[in-house]
């Protein structure tokens, strides 16, 4: 199943419309043993700077809450790394991995 | 949807979202309010971002924490006033970053406290610093840092704290300016630079509360007969105590 996530780019990016593969991290201490070997997105619960340390295989952020102004779009934004706040999804709900779409708004 | 303070707070950090919700609230109250209060709030964020920013940062750069009461519950009331005084600065000035840059395209020009972090945390993993140095510097820090639950990075050993510094050490770094050197070398009207920069000192001033709260929290658990652990309780069970 690919999971379709709907929303808005927090960087200035365009669509990613290839199918991606995702992981949800929780929490940013468990780190270092769920961290990808290739470039993934993550689905993360807020744009904390501590998700800093997704930075060198992130493909793509989402999120679920933030703005364009919090600390980690605006780092992301240096690193050129996408950010996206996603409007539709349960993070309760959603899978610890799997393949997903960025459909931007 | 707003970002919340602390994700997943536990009963007692439910204090810190509450604190950083009222004062949110009662800033966009008063830019939403009526005539007389808006245009007061406005002079005072203008007034802020030509020169008030530099006050703000003065303050910040220079506080340091109350002094510690022999009883613990005080100092918890001590601490989380301060807290209460510190939080708002950070609101405030968000509000005036917003102002002057809505959609965050900017660069920092700045080296903010979080990239120091980040500097030492990487340097500590290529071997050009220790790990006393960086828990020295931001030992208060913590994952989901303003939960007074989470372990501070004081408390990490040293090699779980290098598997950080080796994933960081992957991420290429640029050289900027201190905020220091940058408040002495732009001194006009702020740039978004320099609320940054304030914003992530503010934060680590606020972490310094936290986890000096933490620590009297812990404490108190071990003075007092509690059962369930002292985080579980909330800000005002405390202070009834």
């Amino acid at each position: 199943m690919i999971t379709e996530f709907n929303g808005e780019f927090l960087t200035d990016d365009t669509i990613v419309s290839e199918e991606l593969s995702f992981k949800r991290i929780d929490d940013p201490s468990v780190l270092p043993g769920r961290i990808s070997t290739e470039k993934t997105v993550y689905v993360v619960p807020s744009l904390s700077a501590d998700f800093f340390l997704l930075f060198p295989t992130a493909r793509a952020i989402v999120t679920t809450a933030g703005s364009p102004l919090s600390h980690l779009a605006i780092l992301a934004r240096e690193h050129n790394i996408p950010v996206f706040l996603a409007q539709n999804v349960d993070l309760n709900s959603l899978d610890s991995e799997g393949r997903c779409t960025l459909i931007a708004q | 949807m707003d970002e919340k303070l602390v994700h997943n707070p536990s009963r007692f950090s439910e204090l810190f979202n509450r604190v950083a919700r009222e004062s949110t609230e009662s800033m966009e109250k008063r830019l939403s309010g009526g005539f007389f209060a808006r245009v007061k709030f406005e002079g005072k964020l203008r007034a802020y971002l030509m020169a008030g920013y530099r006050s703000t940062y003065t303050r910040l750069r220079d506080f340091t924490l109350p002094d510690r009461e022999e009883r613990t519950v005080e100092n918890i009331q001590k601490l989380v006033n301060t807290f209460k005084e510190i939080y708002p600065l950070i609101v405030f000035n968000n509000i005036a970053l917003a102002r002057i840059a809505p959609d965050g395209s900017f660069t920092v020009e700045v080296m903010t406290k979080e990239d120091e972090k980040n500097r030492i945390l990487r340097e500590f993993s290529e071997g050009s610093a220790t790990c006393e140095e960086f828990k020295e510097q931001f030992g208060h820090y913590a994952f989901n840092g303003y939960e007074a639950q989470e372990r501070r990075f004081s408390e990490y050993d040293c090699e779980e704290l290098k598997k950080f510094g080796d994933i960081i050490s992957q991420v290429p770094h640029q050289v900027k300016l201190s905020l220091g050197e940058y408040m002495e070398e732009k001194t006009g009207a702020a740039t978004p630079s320099h609320l940054v920069g304030i914003r992530e000192l503010g934060k680590n001033q606020a972490l310094k509360i936290v986890s000096a709260i933490r620590d009297e929290l812990i404490r108190l658990e071990k003075l007092d007969t509690f059962e369930s652990s002292v985080f579980d309780h909330s800000y005002e069970d405390m202070i009834r105590l």
